[in-house]
């Protein structure tokens, strides 16, 4: 800056530089390895160009609401600086242009951009320079995810996101906040795009929860928020600085303002088209008008308070969540929002509720109507996740939620849910919600016992599931006495079968008609307690020795036994049955399921043979004969 | 007679225990008083002052005042007296008490001294404990002196004693005097006495009161026993005379029946049995037997073979099965050394036994040895090495054949595969093959005949040249044969006749009793008699034989072979020695035989690796059978497959411990497999078909991996409730079933396979395997009118994602297609087969729902079967499906045949669940 006649001649090739450079561009897209490859290169060298400007302070953007007036008095290095700033500005259009077409490259070049571009357009302009704060420019930050926002392809999109999120987002607290800002800005614009002109927005609205689903939602600690080091460009000492303290601080306030008030941020994007930032302008003169009370504090920006970073996160997932999401980011979001978001003590977790129950809703939509049948396993997992969170937020923040119980009586009559990859998710919750409460009223323990020993039954539930389900139903059993009726029955039946035989649920032979409705799905209809488990006996003839042993034994054991351990047949799989069968019969390995102890010593088992000696493959009666033609 | 135990007490007496003798000396001598039996009041007792009224202890009542004299035990006795007799008469008790002690009561109290009394005490006491008087004490001796009771039979003889009572009641034992004597026996032998006297005061006589009467009763009685006597003898007597009278009347009323016979049997006729014999004769030759005659005849046969039947001697045991191996082993030991010899032109000691069988019947097939001998000699001179040069260098195309897990393949010089393989390039090599038949050979001599002798004589035969019982060669079921390959059989002409179209046809009845109807004469050449007659001196046959069994022996395959480590190594083995199917199922089935552990205990690691290189033989052949079919006779997979079966099985009875072992590794491997291909399929698009040559991502096992798992039912028991091999496999079938997502045809044909192989698994033992029915129930639900519809009743989310899938949304539909344009499918229920060929098939469809069908009903079966109520509940599901398939519609109705098996299905469901009910 100081030698404004030396560098004339070098801005004159930095001019002609950039020109060359920017007109480059004009080519049109075409698809090519050398293309994309001279495309990564141009943007590199104008980013460096555009970095130097910037560090030589060829290039600021002190242009501010009284550019006006300040025109008319420019020189040379003003026109230059105009003219850079064009340019500039030419050269951010290309990027985005760029990024929407899912280019690498492009975002890279952007995040570069960004991190030397800091704004401090609304910094006083009568202090010095190096006291200035330097932030990130929302502005600019805003652009990239809009653009971020735009890439049509699945994949490239949710590549670009990882990568914005892993390089620019997570590492860096302001970046991290100025992304959920601008996440939020972007879904607001599409929502009213969406209500006003009923276009299809899914794209951008999948594009932006992607991001927002990787933007690391952890609120760093307070230190953490503070050290310069973790900010993408560290506010100069002067953030530290008590001097200074006072526009930081003013500074904080404008931002509550703005966050509060959504029309502020309506104003933000009215002026992304228009370089001269209003809202700059705006938070200037409230920042004059705020009282200092906060003097003694010590100073922070905007996205140094826990709190606002609190707030803008769960405005950010607020907004997204209004838009209409694919079902696959509709389960992550589901299952991202009860464990990373509303653990983080957003001010109003209450108000996800509403997310939670439409998105259960989705899920069993169809059952109103037709109660036999549920939906497909991925409306299933939907329902199931959301039935989670409301789990969460009932248990947490107190979420009225009467219906709680049917929905997840509805939910088990689909034996996907223990198919599905979150089948321990369902698990845990039919857990908490049946065994940690003693105050629930026996026909509706009643009721889950019979549905789930139902589902497993018919439902071609595997072992793992099985086993689950009947360690579940005998300590339900035995815990809640009233029910044990559901077991006994046959014997209470023997004995009035003799006055019995003219009533009409009972059979001749002393069998028991099922009075239990599984078609219903409201417990308290389902006349479960009236009915008998003879689903246990069905599942004694199971295939896995496991299985058929905890079904014999189970609504048997006296009271002194111990409740099973729930979490341990959490973690069945068909793997790890399986191993366990293989151990159990070969080598040095432990005992079944039930006797892990006992039989340790055993070396390996001697292996039973058929004594038939097989003449064919396939028999004559075996399950194949009539089918499937063997010559 | 009341018998009192003397031990009872008097009301009189006083008590037990209390000295009377002392109260009576107080009595009598009331002057001496015992002064400590006095209560003196003048004693410690007694108080200072006298105290009106005041009861002062211990001194006595105011009446003993009166007499204050009297000792203390007088008062109380007095007492006793006055309050306690009194007490015990108003209970109104009356027992005396009489002392029986010794020496105690009356004279002898005061005669015996203690010592006396002691004695005799003593004596008493030992009288009654010695045996001798216990031997004879009667329980109640002592009651009441000379009062014996007699007693007979257990009962008292007394007034009331009936001896006639006594007389019938024990009279059984003596039947045979018929009670007679009863009476009067017992009086002579027991009379007299006491008894006899009461008895005859209370019956007197008629001659009064019985004065001496002894000797005249006495009389009496013998004189009426011997009229007793006499009447029974004469009652014997009458009764023999009325025998022998009725024997009498017997032999006449025969005799008179004989002589009525006669006119009898002059009205009866009776059958030729000679002539019917004859007729049966005549009746069996002709072959009309009739089928009651029929069984009997097989029966006099075997009863006859059984006559004749060859006596054997006990052996000592029987084998071990190490023994046996060790015999087979040595046989073919034997065998191979004997081959190499052969080979070797070594004929010392070699009787070529196994040669000269087919000597007769073969003459023709040893003049072409001949000549291919004279070639031999001729190649001989050129070199030595050239005589172990295998056959097929002589011959013109130099095609090789290969056995490879693909199957037979023929192969040329350069090893490109030749695709349509020539009879003859293998002929050599397989016509020589110790397993086949005598008719093959033929089989293959004649058709090598055919071209050594320029056959084009014979295919431009006159047809006049062949008439009724002309011995020909026929060429068996030409349109039957395989890839061209000629079976040409003896046989005689039976019939000519005229075709439809003026050729000539002939029927031709084989030699091995076969017959073929209608032959044109281009598969008919006549024999050339010649030929036939051929006489070769002894030395010709036995040089001629020893060619033979050289040019065999270095074609066939050897006996003995070294275990493979790896599975190349056996298909190297197989392609080297065996052409045929059957040939490598003799290659393995010898390599078993030559090492079973049974031979040896060190071959047990070797079997070990050869029985896992077996089971991936059995997945590469099962593999091949998915692409490729059965392929032909020839290569006979499933035939094949049955021989592997047998050799596993065999081979895990030597050693259980090592089959279950690589088994288990085995399934451990699928496992594995299934879980990277369940991780893979999640990449694969939906669709699946992302190959451009059609084939698709399927994360079901092979069809090999299937057929073992098959083959694994017959090798273990699965019935057993843990097994350690058959649950891994059971649970791995349920995690395929339930996770390996439908995307084919041929996904669904894995399924219901695998289905199959759980129900078939666990029908044995009567479980229930709930991932197959649901998976059968969703399979019959994707032939619904509504895919979207059908979906949500389905429960696993396999078949979920296939319900989805526009391949099978169409299902139902084609089904109705195929319906409509083949007529086959009307009338029959389709079945699937393993085949590739299949899945691109028009019937597919068709054939899927009839099998599913089928299969649900099998699975109906075996759980109806155990009859426990819940089992057939289990079937809930499958029958809601059911319900839904059958659902009428207007455009899309099943074809009838379908919608019959449906019905039958449901019928037999809702049987199963009657007759459950009915139990």
């Amino acid at each position: 800056m100081s030698s404004l006649s030396a560098s004339s001649s070098s801005a004159r090739e930095k001019w002609k530089q950039l020109k060359i450079l920017l007109k480059e561009s004009n080519t049109n897209y075409e698809n090519g390895v050398d293309f994309h490859r001279k495309e990564a290169h141009r943007f590199d060298q104008l980013r460096k160009l555009f970095t130097s400007l910037i560090a030589n302070g060829e290039l600021n953007f002190r242009r501010n609401g009284n550019n006006q007036e300040v025109e008319e008095e420019q020189d040379a290095k003003q026109k230059w600086n105009a003219h850079l700033q064009t340019q500039y500005n030419v050269y951010i259009d290309q990027l985005c242009d760029s990024i929407k077409h899912g280019n690498k490259y492009a975002l890279r070049s952007m995040c570069g951009i960004i991190a030397v571009s800091c704004c401090q357009q609304h910094q006083k302009p009568q202090q010095p320079q190096e006291m200035r704060i330097r932030r990130v420019d929302v502005n600019l930050v805003h652009r990239m995810v809009d653009a971020l926002s735009c890439v049509q392809e699945d994949n490239v999109a949710s590549e670009m996101a990882k990568m914005a999120a892993a390089e620019f987002a997570n590492p860096y607290v302001d970046g991290k906040y100025f992304v959920m800002k601008s996440i939020k800005r972007c879904s607001v614009e599409v929502y009213d795009l969406m209500q006003s002109k009923k276009e299809d927005v899914t794209v951008v609205a999948d594009n932006l929860t992607t991001l927002l689903l990787l933007v690391d939602s952890i609120a760093p600690n307070q230190a953490h928020l503070d050290s310069n080091l973790s900010l993408l460009i560290p506010s100069s000492d002067s953030a530290n600085n008590a001097d200074d303290g006072a526009d930081s601080t003013d500074d904080d306030d404008d931002e509550s303002d703005d966050d509060d008030e959504s029309d502020d941020d309506d104003d933000d994007s009215s002026t992304i088209s228009n370089d001269t930032n209003t809202q700059s302008f705006k938070k200037q003169k409230t920042s004059h008008t705020t009282t200092k009370k906060k003097k003694q504090q010590k100073k922070k920006i905007s996205f140094q308070s826990i709190a606002k970073f609190r707030k803008i996160l769960q405005e950010a997932w607020l907004s997204v969540l209004r838009l209409p999401i694919s079902s696959k980011l509709h389960k992550r979001a589901l299952r991202h929002l009860p464990t990373n978001v509303l653990t983080q003590r957003i001010p109003s977790p209450l108000r996800f509720a509403d997310f939670f129950s439409a998105s259960f809703d989705i899920g069993c939509k169809n059952d109103d109507n037709d109660s036999t049948s549920g939906s497909g396993s991925t409306d299933v997992i939907t329902s199931l996740l959301s039935l989670q969170g409301l789990f969460h937020l009932m248990t947490t923040q107190n979420l009225e939620y009467p219906k709680f119980y049917t929905s997840l009586y509805t939910l088990m009559s689909h034996s996907t849910v223990f198919h599905v990859k979150h089948r321990i998710q369902f698990c845990t919750l039919l857990t908490n919600c049946l065994m940690k409460s003693q105050m629930l009223p026996a026909y509706v323990i009643a009721s889950f016992c019979k549905r789930l020993c139902r589902t497993c039954v018919c439902g071609g539930v595997p072992p793992s599931g099985s086993l689950f389900v009947l360690a579940l139903v005998s300590n339900l059993l035995r815990r809640h006495g009233e029910c044990a009726c559901l077991v006994h029955r046959h014997v209470y039946n023997k004995s009035s079968k003799d006055k019995g035989n003219k009533k009409n649920d009972n059979d001749d032979n002393g069998m028991i008609m099922d009075v239990f409705d599984n078609e219903t799905n409201d417990p308290a209809k389902s006349r479960a307690l009236e009915s008998s488990l003879w689903e246990l006996d069905a599942l004694e003839k199971h295939y896995h020795p496991a299985v058929s042993a905890l079904a014999k034994t189970c609504g048997t054991e006296d009271n002194k036994t111990p409740p099973y351990d729930l979490d341990e047949f959490l973690l069945h799989t068909y793997k790890s049955l399986f191993e366990e069968e293989r151990r159990w019969g070969g080598g040095g390995g432990g005992g079944g399921i039930e006797n892990n102890t006992s039989k340790k010593k055993r070396k390996s088992r001697s292996v039973a043979l058929a004594f038939h000696e097989p003449k064919t493959l396939f028999q004559e009666g075996d399950a194949f004969s009539g089918w499937l033609s063997v010559p | 007679m009341a018998k009192k135990r003397g031990s009872k007490r008097s009301l009189s007496s006083t008590p037990k225990g209390l000295p009377q003798k002392k109260a009576r000396v107080v009595e009598a001598s009331s002057s001496s008083h015992n002064p400590f039996e006095i209560a003196k009041s003048s004693n410690a007792r007694s108080v200072k002052h006298h105290v009106h009224n005041r009861h002062v202890p211990g001194s006595s009542a105011p009446q003993s005042k009166l007499n204050p004299h009297t000792s203390a035990l007088a008062r109380s006795l007095k007492r006793r007296k006055d309050v306690l007799r009194q007490e015990l008469l108003d209970k109104k008790k009356s027992n005396a008490f009489v002392d029986k002690r010794i020496g105690e009561s009356g004279a002898a109290k005061f005669n015996m001294t203690q010592e006396d009394k002691m004695l005799a005490r003593i004596v008493r006491e030992r009288s009654r404990r010695s045996k001798r008087t216990a031997r004879f004490a009667l329980e109640d001796d002592d009651a009441d002196g000379g009062g014996m009771t007699l007693t007979h039979g257990g009962k008292v003889i007394d007034e009331s004693y009936n001896p006639q009572d006594h007389v019938i009641l024990s009279d059984d034992d003596e039947d045979k005097y018929s009670g007679n004597l009863e009476k009067v026996d017992t009086e002579l032998h027991f009379g007299g006495g006491a008894f006899d006297r009461a008895k005859r005061n209370s019956a007197e006589s008629a001659y009064g009161p019985s004065s001496g009467a002894g000797g005249r009763e006495l009389g009496d009685v013998y004189r009426s026993r011997k009229m007793e006597l006499d009447e029974m003898i004469a009652r014997k007597k009458m009764e023999k005379a009325e025998r022998m009278k009725r024997k009498e009347n017997q032999v006449e009323t025969f005799e008179e029946m004989d002589e009525s016979f006669k006119e009898l049997a002059s009205i009866l006729q009776f059958r030729d049995k000679e002539k019917e014999h004859q007729k049966h004769a005549q009746a069996k030759k002709a072959g009309m037997l009739s089928k009651e005659d029929e069984e009997m005849e097989d029966w006099d046969r075997e009863m006859k073979e059984y006559l004749f039947e060859r006596k054997v001697k006990a052996t000592d045991r029987t084998k071990t099965p190490e023994e046996i191996a060790q015999e087979e082993a040595k046989r073919l030991q034997e065998l191979e050394t004997k081959r190499l010899a052969r080979m070797n032109n070594d004929f010392e000691d070699d009787d070529l036994s196994d040669i000269s069988d087919d000597d007769t019947k073969n003459k023709r097939q040893q003049k072409k040895k001949k000549k291919r001998a004279i070639k031999k000699v001729k190649s001989a001179i050129k070199g030595p090495d050239e005589l172990d040069s295998d056959d097929e260098d002589e011959d013109e195309n130099k095609i090789e054949a290969r056995f490879t897990s693909e199957g037979l393949v023929y192969v040329d010089k350069k090893g490109n595969i030749v695709k349509n393989p020539e009879d003859e390039s293998d002929q050599d090599s397989s016509e020589e093959t110790p397993t086949e038949s005598d008719e093959s050979d033929a089989e293959s001599s004649s058709s090598s005949d055919e071209e050594d002798d320029g056959s084009s004589s014979f295919q431009t035969n006159d047809k006049s040249n062949l008439s009724v019982g002309m011995k020909v060669m026929g060429n068996y079921r030409l349109e039957h044969q395989f890839e061209g390959r000629e079976n040409w059989y003896p046989g005689t002409i039976s019939n000519v006749k005229t075709g439809d179209d003026g050729k000539v046809l002939y029927d031709v009845s084989y030699n091995d009793g076969d017959f073929e109807a209608d032959m044109i004469p281009s598969n008919v050449r006549p024999i050339k008699k010649e030929k036939m007659k051929k006489k070769e001196t002894e030395e010709d046959i036995r040089k001629k034989k020893q060619l033979k069994a050289k040019v065999k022996a270095r074609s066939s395959m050897p006996f003995v072979f070294e275990v493979p480590t790896t599975l190349e190594a056996l298909h190297d083995m197989i392609a080297t020695h065996a052409s045929t199917g059957a040939d490598a199922s003799l290659v393995i089935q010898r390599i078993y035989a030559a090492n079973s552990v049974r031979l040896n205990k060190n071959n047990k690691e070797k079997m070990q690796n050869f029985y896992d290189v077996l089971l991936r033989r059995f997945i590469a052949v099962g593999d091949a059978v998915h692409s490729s079919g059965d392929g032909g006779p020839d290569l006979g997979r499933y035939e094949q497959l049955n021989a592997l079966t047998k050799i596993l099985y065999k081979m895990a009875q030597d050693s259980p411990q090592c089959a279950g072992a690589v088994w288990g590794r085995r399934l451990g491997i699928f496992q594995k497999a299934l879980a990277k291909r369940l991780r893979d399929s999640e990449l694969v698009s939906v669709d699946g078909c992302d190959d451009d040559e059609g084939q698709h991502f399927s994360a079901w096992p092979s069809t090999g991996t299937i057929l073992l798992l098959r083959a694994l039912g017959h090798i273990f028991p699965v019935t057993d409730k843990r097994h350690p091999v058959v649950t891994p496999a059971l649970l791995l079938l349920g995690q395929t079933i339930a996770q390996a997502p439908v995307r084919s045809h041929y996904d669904l044909v894995a399924g219901l396979f695998c289905s199959g192989l759980m129900i078939e698994y666990t029908k044995g033992a009567k479980r229930f395997p709930p991932e197959a029915l649901a998976f059968l129930a969703g399979v019959l639900r994707l032939f619904s009118l509504n895919a979207v519809e059908a979906a949500s009743g389905i429960h696993l989310p396999t078949l979920e994602i296939a319900a989805k899938n526009p391949i099978f949304a169409l299902m139902r539909r084609s089904v109705v297609a195929h319906a409509e344009t083949s007529e086959n499918a009307q009338t029959s229920l389709t079945q699937i087969s393993l085949d590739k060929k299949m899945l691109s098939d028009q019937s597919m469809p068709t054939a899927l729902i009839c099998s599913t069908l089928k299969l649900v009903e099998i699975a109906v079966s075996n759980i109806d079967r155990s009859i426990g109520g819940s089992e057939t509940e289990v079937m809930l599901e499958i029958h809601r499906s059911l319900l839904h398939i059958a659902q009428k519609s207007k455009r899309k109705s099943m074809p009838p045949i379908i919608l019959k098996a449906i019905k039958n299905s449901l019928l037999v469901l809702s049987a199963g669940i009657k007759r459950s009910e009915e139990h």
